[in-house]
């Protein structure tokens, strides 16, 4: 039974790179889109698309209803849920799979599973993958997490089980003084995030990586590792650059991230393409450095491409190939790293304004290209970034053979990428590649919120003059251009200026 | 900066040539050179910085960018004359200069908009004017020095 008629439900730059595969593939795409995005590229570049509803997500993307009777209506065989939205619904899976539809992910099941992070916990404990130290109370009363938090000591987490992107997460570093405010705070942010306020805690490493191993497992019992990923720079748990392979990691952590990797896949019952978190205790480098199990994300994610950058394979042709049930075409012992790959998130927010979300059309785009350089944009000149949406405008991705050329490529990059219309943080990004710490690649996942203020600062002075000068002239040129005047301009100013010696 | 320093533009030829413009803020006039690469892309030399600057108009406000950061600047607040507050309070040069005169020492009392050094660089002046009244408690720099941008040359205590 093989694919033919793909329906891709989401939009951006991840609807773009999934269509494209269905094209290399010689599949037919199908994109969905809300009323905000029907003339925006994801949309413009299926052989199909459908208006499934009105720009805020719940009427369009999250309506699992109305992407099913698209999937019918267009006659598809498949869904491909991208990242985000209904990526990691297991009614979404459900509902695919109860359609007669092909889901281009893991069973609904093992996303159930895998989404509940106490579950998870308990599933990697007892297939020996080391996991934080911490508690999964039964006794879900606040007492009850109280008890097993003071088990644990100080400082520690208080996480939801249904978590994810920080929410629902408390930390306590005084018992006394924080942990009834704490378990409170939690339960009711992960109640109204999640509708379910149940919580557990892991003690807190002060200083720690994190670091992802990507798997995909297929159905015929084989699973790979396609070797690990940084994203210790991250703000409020966002990841904002990812880079692989992980910088200063001893050869045999690397050993223990991957097998521990593969054996949590394993105990999963997992299918498709899948990560597994780890922390890294930073505190304690070297080959003893504690790995810890976090979750694992049952989906493609946002930072795929330095894995395909690095491992040379496609992780969205290798989901369609698994996801018609054959077995991957490569062995463990085939997959190796080569070079070293690094991806920006580019956003529309204003870092000098506390990242602030911008939205508005782009007067001007242009992407920069260039050896070892792939750029997954949402956008294209003339587009229009919606309020209703993640501002993820691009992804830059760098590839060299060495990581001070990647992260030097990817500098030049970001300092050409031309956008105009909205915000970015463009810069942001530049100076936190060029910082020593990073090019040292001695960061933990605390070091982006630690040096917000020298990262956001303005730029020098001459860089505003530049812009400024360059505004004047463009101004005057204009002005030439629309009377036809021709030499007979700026006598004035020099009665306001005195002291000039013309050369 | 969103308002629009005051610039100007010194000499304009018909053609690619490179424009003189020169950026007056409160405390200082900035020399640079402008050259224009294609529809609203300039290559901007800034003593011995060269940045490409790519502009768009829109209909609210009009964008530039430089090395990747942006500025936004209003369509509604085109103040005259007005410079970026972040100068508030340094008398410093925008790029590396020489300085080649020092009109003040000090306890000297000094007016708003007197000028206070003269720099040279990129073969043209440019004072440093007072940001506001004052006396001179301190002078850092003398005649033949190499200063960087940034750096006070002159301080003033306000006087009632």
């Amino acid at each position: 039974m093989s694919l033919r008629r793909v329906l891709v439900a989401n939009r951006g730059e991840i609807a773009r790179r999934i269509i494209r595969a269905c094209h290399e593939r010689g599949l037919d795409a199908i994109a969905v889109c809300s009323t905000a995005d029907q003339d925006s590229p994801h949309a413009r570049l299926a052989d199909q698309r459908v208006i499934i509803g009105g720009p805020h997500p719940q009427e369009s993307y999250l309506d699992i209803g109305r992407l099913i009777d698209a999937a019918r209506e267009t006659g598809a065989d498949a869904v491909h849920p991208g990242y985000g939205f209904l990526s990691e619904s297991p009614d979404f899976a459900e509902a695919v799979s109860g359609a007669g539809l092909t889901w281009i992910g893991p069973p609904a099941a093992v996303i159930a599973r895998l989404g509940s992070k106490i579950e998870a916990r308990q599933l990697m404990e007892r297939a020996g993958v080391p996991v934080v130290p911490g508690g999964t109370p039964d006794d879900q009363s606040d007492a009850g997490v109280m008890a097993a938090a003071r088990s644990v000591g100080a400082p520690l987490l208080i996480k939801a089980s249904a978590g994810g992107g920080g929410r629902g997460m408390r930390i306590v570093r005084d018992l006394d003084a924080e942990l009834t405010d704490a378990v409170q705070l939690a339960r009711r942010e992960a109640t109204a995030a999640f509708g379910d306020g149940t919580l557990y805690v892991e003690r807190l490493f002060p200083r720690a990586r994190h670091i992802e191993v990507q798997v995909l497992a297929d159905d015929h019992d084989q699973v790979v590792h396609l070797y690990e990923r940084d994203c210790s720079l991250q703000r409020r748990h966002q990841k904002v650059i990812e880079e692989s392979p992980a910088p200063r990691l001893q050869e045999g952590v690397r050993r223990r991230l991957t097998d521990a990797a593969v054996a949590a896949t394993h105990a999963a019952g997992y299918r498709n393409a899948g990560t597994v978190e780890f922390l890294v205790d930073a505190s304690e480098p070297g080959e003893n450095a504690t790995i810890a199990f976090l979750e694992m994300n049952t989906r493609l994610q946002v930072e795929h491409p330095i894995t395909e950058a690095v491992t040379g394979r496609d992780l969205v042709h290798a989901q369609f190939t698994i996801a018609n049930g054959e077995p991957l075409p490569w062995r463990q012992e085939e997959v190796t790293v080569r070079g070293h790959a690094v991806e920006c998130r580019v956003y529309a927010e204003d870092p000098a304004a506390q990242f602030r979300p911008d939205a508005g059309r782009l007067l001007r785009y242009e992407e920069p290209t260039g050896p070892g350089l792939r750029v997954d944009a949402a956008v294209e000149a003339g587009s229009s970034i919606s309020p209703h949406y993640d501002g993820l405008l691009a992804k830059v991705v760098s590839c060299a053979e060495d990581r001070a050329t990647a992260l030097a490529r990817a500098r030049v990059a970001l300092a050409r990428y031309v956008i105009l219309g909205v915000h970015t943080n463009l810069d942001f990004l530049q100076r936190t590649l060029k910082h020593t710490a990073v090019r040292h690649g001695a960061v933990d996942t605390g070091f982006l919120e630690a040096h917000l203020d020298t990262l956001t600062t303005p730029p020098e002075d001459d860089t505003e003059l530049a812009l400024a000068a360059a505004l004047a002239v463009d101004d005057r040129l204009g002005r030439r251009r629309l009377t036809d005047t021709v030499d007979a301009v700026d006598d004035a100013p020099w009665t306001t200026l005195g002291g000039w010696r013309l050369t | 900066m969103t308002e629009r320093p005051q610039v100007t533009v010194e000499s304009l030829k018909t053609g690619e040539g490179v424009v003189r413009a020169v950026v007056r803020t409160p405390d200082r006039d900035t020399p640079l050179r402008v050259q224009p690469l294609g529809v609203g892309r300039y290559l901007v030399e800034v003593g011995t910085r060269r940045l490409t600057v790519t502009l768009a108009r829109g209909s609210t406000a009009d964008w530039g960018q430089a090395d990747g950061h942006t500025v936004r600047w209003p369509h509604a607040t085109q103040a005259p004359a007005c410079g970026d507050g972040r100068h508030d309070g340094t008398h410093a040069a925008a790029i590396p200069a020489t300085v080649t005169d020092v009109r003040v020492a000090p306890g000297d009392t000094v007016a708003s908009g007197d000028t206070l050094v003269i720099l040279e660089a990129m073969k043209m002046e440019m004072p440093i004017r007072a940001r506001r009244p004052g006396r001179v408690t301190a002078l850092q720099c003398a005649v033949g020095d190499q200063v960087q941008p940034g750096v006070p040359l002159v301080e003033l205590e306000e006087i009632d």
